[in-house]
């Protein structure tokens, strides 16, 4: 398992919002077993808000297609909460969808993978969006 | 390895390196056991008329499918989801082309996990 314990928190806490089983199983593996990070999940937007307001994340993997309130509109209310102006966020999107990734980026997303994503890929992109965020946080 | 019809083994593949053979018979088994309500309810949501609700489920098949590799299935799952955010109709076709394809998934999936298996443990 990689390490990855920074800031004296413990476990950087990433939130999952997704709502296919399959895909949250994999991602719960690979984020928490082999990287050492504590997985916060919701299957909704609404639950994916409750859980962004009871948790100091870290980060957070948003699948544009949730039930109810979509990832778009999560991404949006994330990003009007002061303490997740600079969350890194990564969008999980589908083939055929490119007009959602121009929104997200619009919205404030940082990144975005396509289903069907390499796990391994995914994870690269969450660690580089996280290790920028502590370089930016060094030179503010 | 070569990609049977149907079925591209390289995601269960890279699931078998990374997590071993409890991981990727825990995602075979979560898909297996997940999809058929699911499109219970893309039938209930077809047959009230209710594309957003089928459109929904349909787009959550293929996802589920497309992390396992499963091609036809996210294929015949893809074109209904379309079709539904079109308004539909959806013909009864399309949904009989994601029964069939949904068929071969039980065996397509245990010859692609054998493989997997073995690969990880020659490797």
């Amino acid at each position: 398992m990689t390490s990855d314990t920074p800031n004296g928190r413990g476990a950087r806490v990433v939130l999952v919002a997704e709502d296919d089983p399959v895909t949250t199983k994999i991602l719960l593996h690979r984020l928490s077993h082999e990287h050492g990070f504590r997985v916060v999940h919701a299957d909704d937007g609404t639950a994916a808000l409750a859980v962004a307001e009871r948790e100091a994340l870290d980060a957070a993997i948003l699948d544009i297609r949730l039930p109810g309130l979509d990832g778009l509109g999560v991404l949006a209310r994330l990003r009007e909460m002061p303490r997740y102006e600079r969350l890194p966020i990564l969008m999980l999107t589908s083939l055929g969808s490119e007009r959602d990734v121009v929104r997200g980026f619009e919205l404030g997303a940082d990144d975005y993978v396509v289903k069907p994503f390499s796990p391994a890929e995914l994870i690269a992109r969450v660690r580089r969006l996280l290790a920028r965020g502590e370089t930016d946080r060094g030179t503010a | 390895m070569a990609a049977r019809r149907g079925l591209n083994p390289i995601y269960l593949q890279d699931l078998a390196e990374s997590g071993g053979e409890p991981l990727v018979r825990d995602v075979v088994r979560t898909f297996l056991d997940t999809v058929p309500p699911r499109v219970a309810t893309l039938r209930a949501a077809l047959g009230q008329g209710d594309h957003p609700a089928a459109g929904r489920a349909a787009h959550s098949i293929v996802s589920s499918a497309a992390m396992v590799g499963l091609t036809e299935v996210q294929e015949a799952a893809r074109a209904i989801e379309l079709l539904a955010a079109q308004g539909g109709p959806v013909p009864p076709g399309s949904v009989s082309a994601l029964d069939r394809a949904l068929a071969d998934a039980p065996t397509l999936l245990n010859e692609a996990m054998r493989r997997a298996f073995e690969g990880t443990q020659a490797g």
